[in-house]
């Protein structure tokens, strides 16, 4: 098995206020200078992100992929609600004008694959690219899969990550009262033999994801414990190694930072903890990644996702 | 490495809602496709053909809760899922012992929810959509409605690849079971009929007005369909220590992206060929062996003939073995057309029977193949290749064998 390395990270994180909606959004200018010299037009807001993001990851890297070169570079895109928005304008707009008279050029945007295609024609990724939709789970399985890519040799390389909109029917859909945002961002995850310049900034060794369904929260607790100490024993660590646990959940943010404390008790951990408060969607994955990154805490991380059905645990050393 | 074997099946498909009718729909040619009263009332649509699932029998393997708590294709899904176990002679107490994942895939996933509070946002306004309603929409629901349904304990995905969709979930499926994270997969596709999917192919002027002939020199483009296929996956080993019966061996998959564009596929296939080349390549596996191919054959003119040339590249022109169209008869049921595909080839291989393509009428030289006309014909089976291509430049290819 190889052994999987993130090599750039690049995540855009809302950094404008909607005070009706409670939400960070990202605003045009964080996005849109990193799309010059791309054809646009009809491209759809959600699509321009994830690329943005991918572009951000891939230069930040010196990564350039000329077109039509053979390669089997991969993308796992993570995203709860993908292109909802655009699906929603395109009926919207049908209804209103009749389905005669909507924009074709527009119709592409409704596939629930299309940021992860637009990433993969722009950044000419030409192996497999998945779209993940595990609700909030949705960057971390997108990490977890990617990571399994890379490990078992599928790919050499994988852009990891996702993104998600918080427009007014997203927020409506979350049926929360939890601060929204809006993420998009990407893991440049590589195997050892790929890397032929500069270190690595971590390193993945471990991941699982499970279905729980609704269980009692004392079951959650020990069923999330069962499944860090799985996941940290498939990366040949120990759960006491973990120097920082970090959650992102779909409980109301006490109750998640009981469960969290709960969880560091139970696990006998000694470092930090950390409770994600936004309700990012699907992109809370990568908000947390890129918190690891962003730390230079080097030592052993646990990101945690939880919502009513599964849960999601990936482990990654920070180096 | 141990072998991915494919024990059970389950579909729900305009071609029929049990394994038996879907069979014989196929086998004696029969079109499940028509017109649509509610479009062909409708002067914003020229077009009023599409293939619906009529048997309402399908609704057998759910319970009330769960057809008033999810959307259609979560319904379909779960359905689909309790046939393919029943098919592969698995209880539910088993499955929820195990590491039981789901992978699933769509086009458009609870398109038909979207569908609905459109309807009364356009009426009402925003503030009247029930929010059970917007509860119904998340996609990561279609799978986890199953898993909760039967109980689960694995990983449950939800993959969306446009019509490339079924191919992908299956080729994850697989790899779950490699990576030994699952020891059972249940892994497919599915897509409900679609008002936004209808006026989309409509604009693209992507529709058939009349019917599908997929790879003839008159075809006018595809027909719009919907379904459910739900496929089991084991490690061959396990199969064979519970005495299973085992349809077929999963034993290549290519997954790849042409990198073009958005609808357009790749005017050389690019896409389609490595992943035809991957799937035969991780089968061990040359082009001699294929004996025949499950074309994604949508009936639209530059799909088919793409997919075509990129046969052509593989195997050689000329040398492409038979291939065959079920579209031509069910329509493109989206996300669930790879799964459903690959359920006709298991049938295919334990019948050695090739499916037809109906329809076909004129060659036309930018198909130069042997597309199965008009009807069934036998054929000794031992190796399927099945393609399926999407939005996107998604392209997939897998590869069954026998035992």
């Amino acid at each position: 098995m190889n052994k999987v390395y993130i090599t750039c990270a690049n995540t855009i994180i809302g950094t404008g206020w909607d005070a009706d909606q409670n939400c960070h959004k990202i605003l045009p200018q964080q996005y849109e200078p990193l799309l010059q010299s791309i054809p646009t037009r009809n491209m759809d807001r959600i699509s321009k992100i994830a690329l943005a993001a991918a572009r951000s990851t891939l230069e930040t890297r010196g990564i350039t992929v000329s077109k039509d070169a053979p390669n089997n570079y991969g993308i796992l895109f993570g995203t709860q609600f993908s292109a909802l928005d655009s699906i929603h304008c395109f009926d919207m707009e049908a209804l209103g004008k009749g389905a005669l008279a909507v924009n074709p050029g527009l119709f592409p945007n409704t596939v629930l694959n299309a940021p992860a295609c637009q990433t993969s024609i722009h950044c000419r990724f030409a192996g497999p690219v998945y779209t993940v939709c595990s609700g909030p789970l949705s960057t971390l399985d997108a990490l977890g899969i990617g990571y399994n890519f890379i490990r078992s040799g599928i790919t050499s390389m994988v852009l990891a990550g996702g993104a998600d909109e918080a427009e007014p029917l997203h927020c409506a859909m979350q049926n929360n009262r939890k601060e929204k945002g809006e993420a998009a961002g990407f893991l440049l995850l590589e195997s050892a033999d790929a890397i032929h310049y500069g270190a690595p900034l971590a390193e993945i060794v471990g991941y699982t994801s499970c279905s729980l369904h609704q269980k009692q929260r004392a079951d959650l607790l020990f069923a999330l414990a069962d499944m860090i100490t799985a996941a940290v024993k498939s990366g040949g660590v120990s759960a006491r190694d973990i120097a920082c646990l970090s959650l992102y959940a779909w409980l109301p943010v006490n109750e998640s930072e009981r469960l969290l404390a709960d969880l560091y008790t139970e696990l006998k951990l000694n470092g930090t903890r950390e409770t994600i408060k936004t309700d990012w969607m699907g992109a809370g994955g990568i908000v947390q990644a890129n918190k690891m990154i962003g730390s230079r805490h080097k030592a052993l991380w646990c990101l945690v996702n939880a919502d009513e059905e599964k849960a999601a645990v990936l482990i990654i050393k920070r180096l | 490495m141990n072998k991915t074997a494919i024990t059970g099946m389950g579909v729900i498909s305009s071609a029929g809602t049990n394994l038996n009718d879907f069979w014989n729909t196929l086998y004696h040619g029969t079109v499940t496709y028509g017109e649509i009263p509610k479009y062909k009332a409708d002067k914003n649509f020229r077009t009023h053909i599409g293939a619906r699932v009529q048997d309402s029998a399908w609704q057998k393997n759910l319970t009330e809760i769960q057809k008033q708590s999810f959307g259609k294709a979560a319904l379909y899904a779960i359905s689909a899922s309790c046939s393919a176990l029943e098919n592969a002679n698995i209880d539910i107490d088993t499955v929820s012992q195990l590491r039981t994942a789901v992978v699933l895939s769509t086009t458009m996933g609870e398109i038909q929810t979207e569908e609905e509070f459109s309807e009364i946002r356009h009426q009402e306004g925003f503030g009247k959509i029930p929010k059970n309603l917007l509860q119904k929409y998340r996609t990561d629901h279609i799978a986890s409605a199953v898993s909760s349904a039967l109980q689960l304990s694995g990983p449950t995905y939800m993959v969306p690849a446009a019509c490339a969709g079924g191919n992908y979930a299956v080729g994850l499926g697989k790899k779950l079971l490699e990576w030994n994270l699952a020891d059972i997969v249940i892994a497919g596709g599915v897509d409900v009929f679609s008002r936004v999917a209808f006026t989309g192919f409509q604009r693209l002027l992507s529709l058939s007005p009349d019917l599908c002939k997929p790879f003839d020199r008159e075809r006018k483009g595809l027909i719009l369909g919907e379904g459910c296929g739900i496929v089991i996956l084991e490690r061959e080993q396990c199969a064979q220590a519970r005495d299973a019966k085992i349809h077929g061996i999963l034993a290549g998959v290519g997954l790849t992206a042409d990198r073009h564009h958005m609808t357009a596929p790749h005017p050389d296939g690019d896409g389609a060929v490595r992943a035809i080349r991957q799937a035969i390549q991780e089968a061990e596996g040359t082009v001699q062996d294929i004996d025949y191919i499950s074309a994604h054959g949508t009936g639209t003119i530059s799909n088919d003939k793409t997919e075509v040339k990129a046969l052509e590249t593989v195997f050689g022109a000329g040398s492409v073995p038979p291939l065959s169209s079920i579209k031509s008869m069910i329509g493109h049921p989206m996300g669930a057309a790879g799964a459903i595909e690959l359920i006709a080839c298991l049938q295919m291989l334990e019948n050695n029977i090739l499916l037809p393509t109906v329809h076909y009428e004129t060659p036309d030289p930018a198909c130069n193949v042997d597309c199965v006309p008009g009807t069934a014909r036998k054929a000794k089976l031992s190796c399927i290749l099945s393609n399926s291509l999407g939005f996107g430049g998604q392209s997939s290819s897998i590869i069954i064998t026998r035992e």
